[in-house]
């Protein structure tokens, strides 16, 4: 739709009623979509798990961490994900479970992510509260992440 | 616009919205529950297959797009831009599909009392008669799948072109336009001088190429999403109530038919809409206001930092003039110019004005506040100038 290979400098600061609102717009979008469990991606996508978690009513909740940032920092280096634990994995299986993060730009984490959900026997749908074009090299987000809530063009800042 | 959602953080809904108050029942009640009004992208406005994107002009999306943001000096520079002539320059459009019908668009039914679906961000674009074009904003409500009546105030320029146009021939052409570089909105908000081509104004104040696409019809930004041409015809019919940006119905007035002769889009179209009253709608009015007023008075002599008209104030009923001088010549040349302001402060920069009249010394010069021909009550000038030093509490 934007142009996605323009380089951007913005930075684009969250308040945690927009992230509340945004997990709502998810929520709205996935009433309907018979999730039977809510995967978080730790650290970040917990938030938006525990708040999805209790808005569609989804009791079963697991977490997966995937680190890929080597820190907190804005343009933190990355390297390829790499999984440092997962708690309740098992309880997932054979069930449609919502998979989500904070926010996707390459996508690596949410793949490999998902990739573990269906090697353990679920059946995956993933969700970010924000995608970063800015990051996707010109791939269209839906190839990436089945639901987003907002489109950025640059860094961001979660409170 | 582009660059401006590009800057954005742009909320998606992706669930189905009805046009008929679903849109504007939506933003409202997230306004409603959060405080606040993020631009949203509405991808599937039931009926139409355009996304519609809402709440987009603010003043940082405004000013971001001209190459202002977080410029304190915004106004300033604008100002400065817009004394330096800039002529538009022309390409082929990017408008390249036909639609058949109106209701392929995203057109929202806005107020549970409007009197039906309505255009509200489109500009319309005239020729004024001296080889320039003129561009406003006029609201037009959808009553055929390629007619359109359209609201021109009759104080406008657009009104007397378009009335000396009928006068000569049976129609008159129009272009109305959506989307392209947001300084074209914004001069089209402006009140101009008729004397100065609207396209040359919105290039002065977009600071860069602005890249038309001619034709026979009126011209638009070869950037533009949609562009609708038609005639402006001698047929009126009834158009509104509409609710209005102050928050109450307009009467039903009796308005030209506009007969639409094409509708194009570009191939990934987005439609921008404006939701009256709120904050991108505001924010237009307020922006253009604050650059035509301290142009005047920096041409009348005055040094002003920087104007003001709160959007509280819907953008146009006060003008707080910030300056190191304020002076009650100030606050009348100020009066003069904008006589639709009903209050004008003067003070210096940086100071909560209202604290400021309130616990020291003002002056007061009040005139009568005339609309459509009548007086209203008054218009007030209040000249802060507080010459003594205090130090105010700091918690």
């Amino acid at each position: 739709m934007l142009d996605p290979a323009r380089p951007t400098s913005t930075i684009h600061r969250f308040s945690w009623e927009e992230i509340a609102g945004l997990a709502r717009l998810l929520a709205d979008r996935l009433v309907d979509a018979q999730i039977g469990g809510v995967v978080g991606i730790a650290r970040s996508g917990l938030v938006p798990a525990v708040m999805l978690s209790h808005m569609l009513g989804v009791r079963p909740f697991a977490v997966l961490d995937i680190a890929r940032t080597h820190s907190d920092a804005i343009r933190a280096d990355k390297s390829q994900p790499a999984t440092r634990g997962a708690l309740g994995l098992a309880r997932m299986r054979g069930r449609r479970v919502l998979l989500i993060d904070d926010i996707v730009g390459q996508g690596l984490t949410l793949d490999a992510a998902r990739r573990q959900m269906v090697d353990a026997g679920a059946d995956p749908v993933t969700a970010a509260l924000v995608v970063n074009r800015a990051n996707l090299a010109g791939r269209d987000p839906r190839a990436i992440v089945d639901h987003w809530a907002c489109d950025v063009h640059g860094w961001v800042i979660f409170p | 616009m582009r660059e401006a959602l590009h800057a954005t953080k742009l909320f998606r809904v992706d669930q189905p919205v009805d046009p008929h108050l679903g849109v504007t029942r939506f933003l409202s009640d997230w306004q409603r529950r959060t405080g606040d009004e993020p631009c949203f992208l509405f991808t599937d406005v039931i009926g139409s297959r355009l996304p519609l994107v809402m709440n987009l002009p603010t003043r940082a999306a405004l000013l971001g797009e001209v190459g202002l943001a977080d410029d304190p000096h915004a106004v300033a520079r604008l100002a400065d831009r817009f004394a330096v002539p800039a002529a538009p320059v022309f390409a082929p459009g990017l408008v390249v599909r036909d639609l058949a019908s109106l209701a392929d668009l995203p057109l929202l039914w806005h107020q549970p009392g409007d009197a039906g679906k309505y255009l509200t961000a489109f500009v319309g674009a005239l020729a004024d008669g001296g080889g320039g074009t003129n561009l406003g904003f006029y609201r037009g409500l959808v009553a055929g799948a390629r007619e359109i009546v359209l609201f021109m105030d009759p104080r406008t320029d657009a009104h007397r072109i378009v009335t000396a146009g009928l006068a000569d021939a049976p129609r008159v052409p129009i272009t109305l336009f959506n989307g392209g570089p947001l300084a074209v909105y914004l001069a089209a908000a402006a009140k101009l001088p008729p004397t100065l081509d609207s396209f040359d104004a919105a290039a002065r104040l977009g600071g860069g190429e602005l890249v038309l696409a001619g034709g026979d019809y009126p011209s638009a930004p070869a950037e533009a999403e949609i562009v609708i041409e038609g005639h402006v015809t001698r047929e009126h019919r009834a158009e509104a109530p509409f609710g209005e940006f102050k928050g109450y119905y307009s009467d039903t007035t009796s308005s030209p038919v506009v007969v639409v002769d094409r509708i194009r889009v570009r191939d990934d179209a987005l439609c921008l809409g404006l939701f009256c009253g709120k904050t991108s709608g505001l924010t237009l009015m307020a922006l253009q206001n604050e650059i035509l007023l301290f142009d005047h008075l920096r041409a009348a002599g005055f040094a002003a930092d920087t104007v003001r008209y709160p959007l509280a104030a819907f953008g146009e009923y006060v003008a707080v003039i910030e300056s190191d001088t304020p002076s009650r010549a100030m606050v009348a040349a100020a009066l003069d110019f904008d006589p639709r302001a009903k209050l004008v402060v003067a003070a210096r920069p940086g100071v909560d004005v209202l604290k400021e009249a309130i616990v020291f010394p003002a002056e007061v010069e009040c005139r009568p506040y005339v609309r459509r021909g009548r007086q209203e009550g008054h218009r007030i000038g209040i000249f802060c100038d507080r010459r003594h030093a205090c130090r105010w509490t700091e918690l």
